[in-house]
């Protein structure tokens, strides 16, 4: 049988990443968590989540520069990351796009609709990243 | 007076005679004191235009200085309005979240009263939203920051979503909906999502002023302008004409009285007018107090903004 598919929730605001964190869970997914864009970084290069999904205004290290980050190492590049953020101006999502994330999400999303999304990223064979939009 | 005196000797250096010329001067002394006056009138006259320059460009410089920090004052707005609206979503995530997840049972059945008060939760939440969307969407508007996306679209398709989505508000207020598609109506090229946006706002006006009654929308292309027509038409409560202009300004009602009966931030109408103007379009209100109101979209059919 094979795993249930690893997802990395990073989020500074405790109660909206313990949130994606149960649904996820109840939804039957398993979840890593990260509070910041460093411990995200430790967590991904540790763990090999399936998928990451990524708060974009961290502290310590925000997301973009995470992502970016990510996307630089080759044992990370493949792993698709959804920013997720607050921010609905326009620059942020460019910003997501251009630091190498796959797909941007605008809060408020709810868990079930998050799940949707991860559903279809995963699903998806990656053709090329940048496609989505805010 | 002026007087020039000289002697006149004889060979042997005696005076003979005294020469006296006396020369009336008192035309040149008066053109001399007028000259001074004048000149005296002109250094004012000149000091005069120098303070009254100097006055201007202190003015003018006031002024600049005073438009700059307006400008800056309405940047700080918008950017406050955002950074609000980014402070306020991330509490409201967790509350839609959270209540969403309830509802679905992720932690076990709830019994139907719990049910229908956490469904009371989930509505005011989702209330709060549309108010801090709307604010952002005004900040953003006037910031500049809201990009316009043209694309081809039937109107057809496009008033069927959005009467699916009012469907069950038109349902909760016991009141029938009808549409009314012209037949020469030709694909458009527009931002599909801010016409949406758009009439979504009219048709959700009209259905929460209309108390019984019907709404029609009805789509026409007037072919001499190029131009597409969205109307929505209601048998609420009407508008004075004396409020007709009114209600597309920022934060204003009909009825901005404290006791008013409708809530509202007051920004749906405002926000339309402006995303109209992103457009290249208008819109305009027919109505009457107490028969309705019928508000009318018109969009160019190409577009050609972007």
């Amino acid at each position: 049988m094979t795993q249930e598919p690893l997802v990395l929730v990073v989020d500074d605001f405790q109660d909206n990443r313990e949130m994606y964190a149960e649904y996820l869970a109840f939804s039957g997914f398993r979840v890593i968590q990260a509070a910041n864009g460093k411990e995200a970084l430790d967590q991904a290069f540790a763990n090999r989540p399936d998928i990451i999904i990524m708060d974009l205004s961290l502290p310590v290290m925000d997301g973009w520069e995470a992502t970016r980050r990510l996307k630089a190492d080759q044992r990370t590049n493949a792993i698709p990351v959804v920013a997720l953020t607050g921010h609905a101006m326009q620059g942020h999502s460019k910003g997501a796009m251009e630091a190498g994330c796959d797909a941007f999400v605008a809060k408020p999303c709810l868990p079930d609709q998050l799940v949707a999304e991860i559903r279809k990223m995963l699903s998806t064979p990656r053709v090329s990243a940048a496609k989505a939009e805010g | 007076m002026e007087a020039i005196s000289g002697k006149v000797l004889s060979e042997h250096g005696e005076v003979t005679a005294v020469v006296t010329i006396l020369h009336d001067r008192t035309e040149a002394l008066d053109k001399a004191r007028l000259y001074e006056q004048l000149e005296r009138a002109s250094q004012e006259l000149q000091e005069k235009v120098r303070e009254a320059t100097a006055e201007l460009v202190r003015r003018n410089e006031l002024l600049q200085r005073q438009a700059i920090e307006l400008e800056q004052a309405s940047q700080l707005k918008s950017q406050f309005l955002a950074n609000m609206s980014h402070e306020f979503r991330t509490p409201l995530n967790a509350m839609l979240g959270y209540t969403s997840m309830l509802l679905q049972g992720v932690n076990g059945e709830l019994l139907p009263p719990q049910m229908k008060n956490l469904g009371r939760v989930d509505s005011n939440a989702k209330h709060l939203l549309n108010i801090i969307n709307d604010l952002l969407d005004i900040s953003r508007i006037e910031a500049g920051k809201m990009p316009l996306h043209l694309e081809q679209f039937e109107l057809p398709t496009l008033l069927g979503e959005l009467l699916a989505e009012v469907e069950p508000l038109i349902h909760q207020a016991h009141l029938s909906a009808t549409t009314d598609l012209a037949a020469d109506l030709p694909a458009v090229r527009s931002d599909r999502q801010k016409v949406k946006q758009i009439v979504l706002n009219l048709l959700t006006n009209a259905i929460k002023f209309t108390p019984q009654g019907a709404i029609r929308v009805s789509a026409g292309y007037d072919a001499a302008r190029d131009e597409i027509s969205l109307s929505v038409k209601d048998t609420g409560i009407g508008i004075a004409l004396k409020d007709q202009q009114k209600i597309f300004e920022d934060f204003r009602q009909a009825d901005d009285s404290v006791t008013r009966q409708y809530g509202g931030a007051g920004l749906g109408l405002s926000i339309c007018r402006r995303l109209a103007n992103m457009l290249e379009g208008r819109i305009t209100v027919e109505s009457n107090l107490g028969t309705g109101s019928t508000f009318t979209l018109r969009v160019p059919r190409e577009g050609r903004r972007s």
